[in-house]
């Protein structure tokens, strides 16, 4: 039997020395905790901004299919982006990851500083059919 | 014969001695088996103050997010996000302690995000949690 609340890993995404998992599925939830840009083949967070944004959009993906759901379950994402021009970038990755109208998450996006480099961080919720 | 009432679909979570002020906000509602909370400060609930320790502060609203979740009707082990606002940066090691010592299996932890910005009526610390129960 499956436990309640287990822990989902992305390989080579991590908050350092916090005690902060990527992300967690509790009953059929999943709620990620800051996804940012770490590029998983080097554990640290590229320069580029468009980089960024590619491996933020492919931590949600790898969240959502380590629980065990698709990019389908994403019900909400929550866009931290360090200045406005990041959001032409977002819009971009998010019409490739959400390409049909009738069926993609609600997302509200912040302009908000952001330590460490980023220019983007991201918490998302989903729920798994 | 009368069917029972149906059990309402919306029910207020309270900590007792724990409000915000006037403002006719609970401490947190469940809707079938999703919990979230409103804000949740370090509030004593024996003074109805926040105190000006940050230690204090922390030890409070941890004993809050359990109060919310064991009023609801679970436990600490359903919370699934917890967003943590921080005054100052330098308060997210009373954070990490509190935490583990409340979540101490790694594998077995909610998700979190910690944000640093201003908080009012001296709070150095305000969270919101988003628990689902079994």
């Amino acid at each position: 039997m499956r436990r309640h609340r287990e822990v989902i890993h992305v390989p080579g995404l991590h908050h350092g020395s916090n005690p902060t998992p990527p992300a967690v599925r509790v009953g059929n939830m999943v709620f990620s905790s800051g996804i940012f840009g770490m590029d998983p083949a080097t554990s640290s967070i590229p320069d580029d901004a468009e980089t960024q944004v590619r491996h933020v959009f492919g931590h949600m993906r790898t969240i959502v299919e380590n629980a065990g759901g698709s990019t389908d379950d994403i019900a909400f994402v929550l866009f931290r982006i360090s200045e406005d021009a990041v959001r032409g970038l977002v819009n971009t990755a998010w019409l490739e990851m959400f390409p049909d109208d009738a069926s993609r998450p609600a997302r509200n996006t912040q302009v908000d500083e952001l330590g460490w480099n980023q220019v983007i961080h991201v918490t998302m919720t989903a729920v798994l059919s | 014969m009368t069917a029972p009432p149906a059990a309402p679909h919306r029910v207020v979570i309270d900590v007792p001695g724990v409000r915000h002020g006037d403002l006719p906000i609970p401490m947190g509602a469940r809707i079938g088996k999703l919990v979230v909370s409103s804000g949740i400060h370090g509030m004593d609930p024996d003074t109805g103050t926040i105190p000006d320790d940050p230690a204090s502060q922390v030890a409070l609203v941890f004993r809050h997010m359990r109060t919310i979740v064991e009023n609801a009707g679970g436990s600490i082990g359903d919370i699934g996000f917890v967003l943590v606002r921080l005054r100052d940066p330098a308060h997210r090691d009373l954070v990490n302690a509190a935490w583990v010592e409340m979540f101490p299996d790694p594998e077995d932890r909610p998700a979190r995000n910690v944000k640093v910005q201003e908080l009012g009526w001296n709070m150095a610390i305000h969270l919101e949690l988003t628990a689902v129960l079994p």
